[in-house]
């Protein structure tokens, strides 16, 4: 299942393990990347990766993961606002702004 | 970035000689093997009974404890109650089972002391484990019933056998034989087995990637083997042989269940790679199947050879494989947040399959499978050179392991 909207382009994120792509929608740029392939501890490497990206508060980073990354959750939801949302095909979408952005 | 209470990741030091020191005694206990005469012992003879407290004690429970100071946390959402106990568990353990395996071979003197320091191990383990129980405060889940379980089972199946231990030394007066099934149920079903249908519900989906599966036949086979193993532990005390048939009734059932929930978790999973933790799974589920069949066949033929291979399978081969299997995905990934987790973000850091010698990895578990199923086949006909040959490729197994291990801890 793509979850990618069309207009999205892949970017080089230095150091990351997946591709990673962007996206702009209602003046909000996502970071998208996918790790449900993957095992631990690659799908926390790409996420803490793909957080440096959105210091701003017009910056969203999107997460597709096998399943709920429960330590990561734990180490992050302190300073992130996290959205979740579990996938028909049984993955896991999380996404994650800064604590003062608005969905 | 990482930064993580102890109580919950324990640092890799304390950890480290439980995986060293178990595998050297993988090591050893292949090496034993060929004192074994197999064309004419039992089951009972105090070779073999020592041969299977090495085995059990110095490579099963010590790599068992030592995945379990990381892994409690992670299972319980707790931290341990007493982290630093593990510091002594370790060389408590190590002691008392050569202090057992001396005993058994050449003065049963040894064996109440050997078996009180094991005692006094496993009571710490227990210690900290039920202590860091009582501060769990969700709702409980399978694994945390199953962890319960088996340690409740553990501990009195260290009563059985410090009572065994004071019978055999001939320090009190007991029914050695009844005594004994209560003792190895407890342990091996209760304990061991229990602990892989908890784990293993844990583990092997993190790492296949399945989801979107039913627990149905892990839960019903944790009853089920829950009931087996109260019932063999009693019957071993009034020595009620129909209760005791029940037993493994039940267990036999609960295996074919866990057998059939891994097989749902690989038709679900999404990863396909048939990586070594894979094939290490394959050839333990491998050794379980073919142990039932060999138990069917008993019960036709009666020929005792058949209750050997059958340990043999479940030992060398269910619990050997499904350990080592799991050394492939623990070690690495405890060395990788011990080492490269504090770099993420600033420079490129190793994945877990990166720091696992591939080709060493395959000769591990092409050799410790032909020394599974040659030993076995030597056992099956009574044939000491061909059983050695098994033992032979076990021990270069063996090596092969230690050298993987040694290879992963100082993977820079």
């Amino acid at each position: 299942m793509n979850l990618l909207p069309e207009n999205a382009t892949k970017i080089d994120v230095e150091n990351a393990t997946v591709d990673f792509f962007t996206y702009t929608r209602n003046d909000v740029t996502y970071y998208q990347f996918d790790t449900s392939m993957c095992e631990p501890p690659e799908p926390m490497v790409n996420a803490m990766i793909g957080l440096q990206l959105i210091g701003s508060t017009d910056h969203k980073l999107v997460m597709i993961n096998h399943k709920k990354p429960m330590g990561l959750l734990e180490k992050t939801s302190q300073d992130y606002d996290i959205y979740t949302e579990y996938l028909d095909d049984g993955r896991i979408k999380l996404i994650f702004s800064c604590k003062n952005v608005r969905d | 970035m990482f930064a993580i209470n102890r109580d919950f990741a324990p640092p890799f030091k304390l950890i480290a000689p439980y995986f060293i020191i178990g595998v050297l005694f993988y090591l050893l206990s292949s090496l034993f093997a060929f004192s074994l005469d197999i064309s004419s012992i039992g089951y009972m003879d105090p070779s073999v009974i020592a041969w299977v407290h090495i085995f059990l004690l110095g490579f099963i429970m010590m790599i068992i404890f030592g995945a379990m100071a990381q892994l409690v946390p992670v299972v319980l959402e707790n931290g341990h109650f007493a982290v630093d106990l593990y510091y002594i568990i370790w060389p408590l353990l190590l002691f008392g089972t050569l202090m057992m395996a001396y005993g058994f071979i050449f003065s049963p003197l040894a064996l109440p002391f050997g078996g009180l320091t094991v005692l006094i191990a496993m009571l710490t383990f227990l210690f900290d484990t039920f202590m860091t129980i009582r501060k769990i405060e969700k709702k409980l889940n399978f694994t945390m019933v199953s962890v319960i379980i088996a340690n409740i089972f553990l501990l009195l199946g260290v009563v059985f056998g410090i009572v065994l231990a004071l019978g055999y030394s001939g320090m009190i007066s007991i029914n050695l034989a009844d005594l004994l099934k209560g003792h190895v149920y407890l342990v091996v079903m209760g304990y061991i087995v229990t602990t892989i249908f908890g784990l293993s519900m844990v583990l092997i989906p993190m790492f296949g990637l399945s989801h979107h599966f039913s627990w149905r036949p892990i839960k019903t086979a944790l009853v089920l083997m829950s009931i087996g193993v109260l019932s063999v532990a009693i019957s071993s005390l009034f020595d009620l042989l129909a209760l005791s048939y029940f037993g493994y009734l039940l267990s036999a059932l609960s295996l074919l269940l866990y057998v059939f929930q891994m097989f749902v978790l690989y038709k679900t999973r999404a990863r396909k790679e048939h990586d070594v933790y894979a094939k290490s799974l394959y050839i333990s589920l491998t050794s379980l199947v073919s142990s039932f069949l060999l138990c069917i066949l008993y019960l036709f033929s009666k020929n005792e050879a058949m209750i050997l291979v059958t340990g043999w399978l479940i030992f060398t081969g269910f619990f050997g494989f499904i350990i080592t299997g799991h050394l492939y995905k623990i070690v690495p990934f405890l060395v990788w947040f011990e080492r490269f987790s504090p770099l993420v973000g600033k420079e490129k850091v190793p994945m877990l399959a990166n720091m696992i010698p591939i080709k060493s990895a395959n000769s591990q578990v092409l050799f410790s499978a032909l020394g599974v199923f040659i030993g076995a086949y030597g056992l099956f006909l009574s044939n000491n050179n061909l059983f050695k040959v098994g033992v032979l490729f076990l021990c270069v197994g063996g090596i092969f392991l230690l050298r993987n291990l040694i290879y992963i801890i100082r993977f820079k």
